[in-house]
């Protein structure tokens, strides 16, 4: 089995509804699952090193369940996979490679256990590796690391029965693109292939009806959501790179990691890990720092070794349109003061840098 | 036990609470239209008196009010068009200790949502700002709720253990001390002989998956019976929250035993400090109004009926006595329930757990039914 690390052709897929995985076949085109970017037209792509950039969605098979993701800005150091074009066989050492629930990215060893799995009339490959939710659109890599798979579905109820496309489909559908070239949305039907590119409820080609809302529709903006991402938009900042799922949101402000997210269908809570704790003996000045801090709406505090820095609102007030400024200013100061505060604690109360920090991206 | 009981409750003014329902409704309803014609002022008034329908101070524009609540002191101000409130509950020597430091920075986090606590030279203290216009009602009430809640649960826990001081300590701090002390510990005595007593039949049962009832029934019922202060009162709410930890069942019995121990090595004089009558504003102070529903799902009648037709008997006479207290605790509820809860305990007071549990069956069934023909208590 190859030792060939793969952060630089696997990339996380960030909606506005979860979580996946996808992968790199040239420097601009990335594939994954359907399901994986349902409802949306644009996701954020995401290395290891935490570096987003956004991606267009051009084709999809929803029968098949994969879609084509045009990337517009490649990320930096960004490689590409082969894809196997012999046959597998039954016992054949495999890896699934994936971000399963939005963790680091993680390799699970295992074999094709069948190479003729029928489900809803599509074959696929089984697989014993470990396959979890958001391993979805990964690669399925073969002993030298070529793709053999898409990682597509699973056993909820069963011990590791995973299932993958096989690369064939990919293959097939890589040419559908390259041949049409398509600059916009295109939905492959699932009777006969051909492209639709506008939304319609029959397929022209062979009068096949189409599931409009599940291959056309895209996910609508919660007030909240149209809020959050309209004060991203004044700062500069593209929407889409930020999400990761529903009223969640998380990205890098310089240096510090921030997560936003409702809570308790209450509040909207702002956080930035900033720092650890240090590792010495007398902590007494950082906690005292940390509980005399009064730069309001902000408020320091800590959570297992790391010092969080929040911003924490009533959703409810959000709905007074006369204070939605006040909220667009305190977040954008609350980025702000995330990224100056790593680098405060740090320099000031020897803390280090938190696991979400972006070490080069510390001033300094 | 049972005379124990119903003096406890009479003691406890739950008619008094009854007759302040329909009062705390109105002050809620004016509080709620006041913020709707922006005179949030007004508002935030009436919030104070449907916490507390008896408090007489009234909150003006530049002035502030300050109120004794047990040995803190809560200020409240309006300025510059702000709304700020402050609770005091400890002071320092300048040194605080190291633990109760994290210990704040970590409350910051994992205890108060908005409301945020903070330190000063001599003081430690939670406090909360924000603009009138954002002084929703609910908010407001929620926000009072967690300063005054946490602020008293942990105010005896750090006073015993990083030797900070009470905020009001040594001065006048409207405390009066229970003059039924002897009662009081000879109940407390009991509950602790029971809760051994039923730990060790749970052990020879291998009744392993509930060994968290009988400290769930030793809590509840001195919560209930004991009404407690201070430090015994901190503990037992630790005990409370405790099962709400995202830990394994063995992880919250270690816990739970932990705190069980340390309640029953208390002397008669420890005890007897904790004893005490404390005038306090926020009267429903963990307490809510419920629902039917609510109150349906808090007895949970049809997993009884599961456990009483699966021959659980001992597991539903102890968890049955404790849902009764858990009800009594968490809700205030009518006077008509309440005497049926009664009933139900005196019905159940010194029968073998197969008649207790077919007591609790009986009971709760009837409550359920109850309660699904009439709406008793409207949600506040």
């Amino acid at each position: 089995m190859s030792n060939r690390n793969y952060e630089n052709m696997v990339v996380k897929i960030n909606t506005k509804l979860g979580t996946g995985t996808g992968f790199l076949i040239s420097e601009n085109l990335a594939v994954s699952n359907f399901h994986v970017i349902e409802q949306h037209r644009e996701v954020a792509i995401e290395n290891d090193s935490k570096e987003r950039s956004v991606a267009r969605v051009l084709m999809t098979d929803p029968q098949r369940d994969l879609a084509l993701l045009h990337i517009e800005s490649p990320l930096n150091n960004s490689e590409v996979l082969n894809l196997r074009n012999s046959n597998v066989s039954t016992s054949d050492e495999v890896v699934a490679v994936g971000f399963p629930f939005g963790m680091p990215l993680t390799h699970t060893k295992g074999v094709i256990s069948s190479t003729n799995q029928k489900v809803n009339n599509i074959n696929y490959y089984s697989i014993d590796a470990a396959i979890n939710p958001g391993n979805s659109g990964g690669p399925v890599l073969d002993s030298n690391g070529e793709v053999v798979g898409v990682t597509t579905l699973k056993f909820n109820n069963a011990d590791n029965m995973g299932f993958a496309l096989p690369i064939k489909e990919v293959i097939s559908m890589v040419e559908k693109y390259e041949a049409l070239k398509p600059t916009s949305y295109t939905v492959l039907c699932p009777q006969c292939t051909n492209s639709l590119e506008e939304e319609s409820e029959e397929c022209h080609s062979c009068g096949y009806e189409v599931n409009t809302e599940r291959f056309f529709s895209q996910t609508d903006c919660s007030s909240i959501e149209t809020l959050v991402e309209s004060a991203f938009e004044d700062m500069g900042l593209n929407p889409v790179t930020t999400r990761s799922g529903k009223e969640r949101w998380n990205f890098h402000s310089g240096s510090s990691e921030v997560n936003i997210f409702r809570y308790r269908n209450s509040f909207l809570f702002a956080t930035s890990p900033l720092a650890k704790l240090p590792l010495k003996e007398d902590l007494k000045p950082v906690y005292k720092f940390l509980l005399s801090y009064d730069e309001r709406p902000y408020f320091l505090s800590i959570s297992g070794d790391e010092v969080f820095l929040s911003y924490r609102v009533y959703i409810n007030d959000l709905e007074n349109k006369d204070l939605e400024e006040t909220f667009k200013k305190n977040l954008t100061g609350f980025l702000k003061e995330a990224d100056r505060l790593d680098n405060y604690l740090i320099d000031n109360y020897d803390c280090r840098p938190s696991m979400g920090t972006l070490i080069d991206k510390l001033a300094g | 036990m049972l005379q124990f009981i119903k003096k406890t409750i009479s003691a406890m003014g739950l008619q008094e609470a009854e007759n302040a329902y329909a009062l705390n409704n109105e002050n809620w309803k004016k509080a709620m239209d006041m913020y709707e014609a922006k005179d949030y002022v007004k508002s935030i008034n009436q919030v104070l008196k449907y916490i507390n329908p008896q408090f007489d101070k009234v909150i003006e524009d530049g002035k502030v009010c300050e109120v004794k609540e047990g040995s803190s002191v809560i200020r409240i101000e309006i300025k510059d068009n702000h709304l700020n409130l402050r609770v005091n509950f400890l002071k320092h020597d300048g040194d605080p200790s190291i633990s109760l430091l994290r210990k704040l920075a970590k409350m910051n986090m994992d205890v108060f949502t908005l409301s945020v606590v903070r330190i000063s030279d001599n003081d430690i203290y939670v406090d909360y700002s924000d603009r009138l216009e954002l002084s929703h009602p609910m908010k407001i009430y929620n926000i009072i709720d967690e300063m005054l809640y946490f602020t008293d649960l942990y105010d005896d826990l750090f006073v015993k253990k990083y030797g900070v001081s009470l905020y009001n300590s040594g001065g006048e701090n409207n405390e009066t001390p229970r003059s039924n002390i002897d009662e009081l510990w000879n109940e407390f005595q009991a509950n602790i002989v029971e809760t051994e007593k039923n730990l060790e039949l749970y052990k020879s049962k291998k009744y392993d998956h509930y060994m968290i009832d009988p400290y769930f029934n030793f809590y509840n019922k001195n919560l209930f019976c004991l009404n407690p202060e201070g430090y015994v009162k901190s503990v037992l709410i630790e005990m409370k929250r405790t099962l709400s930890l995202h830990l394994g069942p063995d992880a919250k019995v270690k816990k739970l035993d932990k705190y069980f121990q340390s309640l029953k090595k208390l002397s008669k004089e420890e005890f007897a400090e904790n004893m005490y009558e404390s005038l306090k504003f926020f009267k429903l102070n963990g307490k809510a109004f419920a629902n039917s529903q609510q109150l349906q799902a808090g007895l949970n009648y049809n997993n009884f009926d599961h456990m009483h037709t699966n021959k659980q008997f001992i597991l539903n006479s102890v968890y049955g006595e404790a849902t009764v207290y858990n009800v009594l605790n968490r809700y205030i509820v009518s006077k008509s329930i309440t005497k049926e809860l009664l009933k139900g305990l005196e019905k159940a007071s010194g029968k073998d757990d197969q008649k207790r549990s077919e007591i609790f069956v009986d009971l709760f069934k009837k409550i359920h039914t109850d309660l699904s023909k009439v709406d008793h208590l409207k949600a506040a």
